[in-house]
């Protein structure tokens, strides 16, 4: 292989900032020493006025959002918060943190293990902000135009499959837990556009043995909070953080036989070759 | 009796594997090779990385020219974006392989690191298959052009901070050396590499390179992308032991009014 005449290598003039910048978070240096802060604001409040007055759902609405939320919203994103806390043992984000716990991990790399794992399209929040895209776009016709366009198999050994982003089945069967929690938020708060829509939706996909799924709960809920798309997964993913986190932290304890481990007899190799 | 969920119930406490794993009392096996009789002290490393990532045992000179190449694209200055990432984590002493995984995981970017092989990879087969239908490159330049609004925004060339890529330089003749001769992606490159230099002064980058010559090769893009999952690894950990062997917090340090407030301005809770 021979090799040809290249450019020169050279630095470019592009120009890079002198400093960073920020419209999340101000500091105000100490009089004596300008690297030690001695008051900290948040979009324009102060943090311990915030700690004074606020709490804690107020405050991470704050960071993503720029304000502070009202009545309405907080109430919402509250119950985003807790349907999302938890998602159980069966998670891939939670069994990620078990297999670190139970293995002796330093139990600080727990919880960016389990997120990590937790980024994946199926049941983790890998999928959050394109089906919010999805969800935003065909929102514009009625539930029933779009129901009426989609034909499905009923059988499938995918584990989760979307017949439209955020709709369809898991383990071959409607997602009812989903589902409660997205008719609970209905009956508690009035005027949430896009849920009500995808609920509706999932209604009447229940024909093809399909309904909505976390992604398409989750999704809808940061549209009617006014979330932007690019924030969905990465909003979803640090909601679900305190329960992937908390599995992983009970198996820290425990002893390695404290997990299942497959049996030779169960362990089947098949070579392809 | 047949349900609609048997599929997961027959795999309860099961593992099938299409790679390999522990016998116990039996051996390791790994895409048919005995671990221990077949593969350790007969086979490199990156041999068996490379297996582990495609499913293929590769020659000797190909894993050879993978560790040349892996030598390239990661080297020792924090002002590589992964690599800053590792010089903090030894700077406010984090743990080693938090902060080198940290920096592994910021190189699954879209711009640089391990991610952009997908793409570059998939141009330069386009560019051949385009080529093959007896239609010249110049074309399929010009079509990729019209994607990009004119500008050779191509996966594989061109090049932040600087112009020109010393690692291809440096990987041409030892390519040579170990015996690879052109393929077809590798023609299509240079000559994609000519028509930007003459109409842009841009060149190929080493993404590019690395490509066309994997897609000589016979490896797919998502093979490509496995194979340099942790491409990064050294140059980070490199960095992140410089900053961990000097003061702590000493990398960068940034003080309050260094920071250029944009935000709303000071306000009450009403």
């Amino acid at each position: 292989m021979g090799s040809k005449k290249h450019l020169n290598v050279e630095k470019r003039a592009e120009e890079f900032a002198s400093r960073f910048s920020t419209k999340i978070f101000m500091e105000e240096p100490s009089k004596d020493n300008p690297f030690v802060a001695s008051r900290q604001y948040c979009h324009g409040y102060d943090i311990t006025e915030l700690m004074e007055k606020k709490d804690s759902t107020d405050m991470l609405f704050l960071l993503f959002l720029g304000d502070l939320p009202n009545e309405k919203q907080k109430k919402l994103f509250n119950y985003l918060l807790i349907s999302c806390m938890n998602q159980g043992l069966r998670n891939p984000g939670a069994r990620a943190a078990i297999c670190a716990g139970v293995g002796k991990t330093d139990p600080l790399h727990i919880l960016p293990i389990g997120l990590s794992a937790f980024s994946c399209e199926h049941q983790g929040a890998g999928l959050t902000s394109q089906v919010m895209q999805s969800i935003r776009k065909l929102s514009r016709v009625e539930p029933r135009d779009v129901a009426v366009e989609i034909n499905s198999d009923s059988n499938t050994e995918e584990l989760e499959i979307h017949i439209i982003p955020g709709f369809g089945r898991i383990y071959n069967s409607i997602d009812e837990m989903s589902v409660s929690i997205g008719k609970k938020i209905i009956e508690d708060i009035n005027d949430l556009k896009f849920l009500s829509w995808s609920l509706e939706l999932s209604d009447r996909l229940k024909g093809v043995n399909a309904g909505i799924l976390r992604s398409g709960l989750v999704s809808s809920i940061l549209l009617d909070l006014g979330i932007n798309y690019k924030y969905g997964s990465v909003i979803h993913q640090l909601i679900s953080a305190p329960g992937i986190l908390a599995h992983g932290m009970e198996y820290a304890s425990k002893p390695l036989s404290s997990m299942p481990f497959v049996p030779d007899a169960n362990y089947e190799i098949i070579n392809d070759k | 009796m047949t349900n609609k969920f048997q599929y997961w119930q027959e795999r309860k406490n099961k593992i099938v594997s299409h790679t390999g794993g522990w016998k116990i009392g039996e051996g390791v096996f790994c895409h048919g090779f005995s671990m221990m009789d077949d593969l350790v002290g007969k086979k490199s490393y990156m041999q068996v990385l490379i297996l582990n990532a495609t499913g293929k045992l590769v020659s000797e000179n190909l894993a050879k020219w993978f560790e040349a190449v892996f030598i390239c694209l990661s080297w020792p200055d924090p002002r590589i974006w992964c690599n800053h990432i590792g010089a903090l984590g030894g700077s406010y002493r984090n743990s080693i392989v938090a902060s080198t995984c940290a920096g592994i995981l910021a190189a699954d970017s879209r711009t640089y690191g391990s991610r952009p092989i997908l793409e570059g990879v998939d141009f330069i087969k386009r560019a051949v298959e385009f080529k093959t239908k007896s239609e010249d490159i110049e074309s399929f330049v010009k079509l990729e052009l019209k994607k990009t609004r004119g500008k050779p925004q191509f996966m594989g060339y061109a090049r932040p901070i600087t112009k020109g890529d010393e690692r291809i330089i440096a990987m041409e003749p030892f390519t040579k050396s170990l015996g690879f001769d052109f393929g077809e992606h590798m023609e299509a490159a240079y000559e994609i590499e000519e028509i930007l230099i003459r109409d842009f002064n841009e060149g190929m980058n080493i993404n590019g390179y690395v490509s066309a010559f994997l897609a000589d090769q016979g490896i797919s893009p998502e093979e490509a992308y496995s194979i340099f999952t942790i491409v990064v690894n050294s140059g980070v950990l490199a960095c992140y032991l410089d900053s961990s062997h000097q003061s702590q917090g000493a990398f960068l340090p940034i003080a309050c009014g260094d920071i250029e407030y944009i935000g709303k301005p000071k306000r009450s809770i009403e």
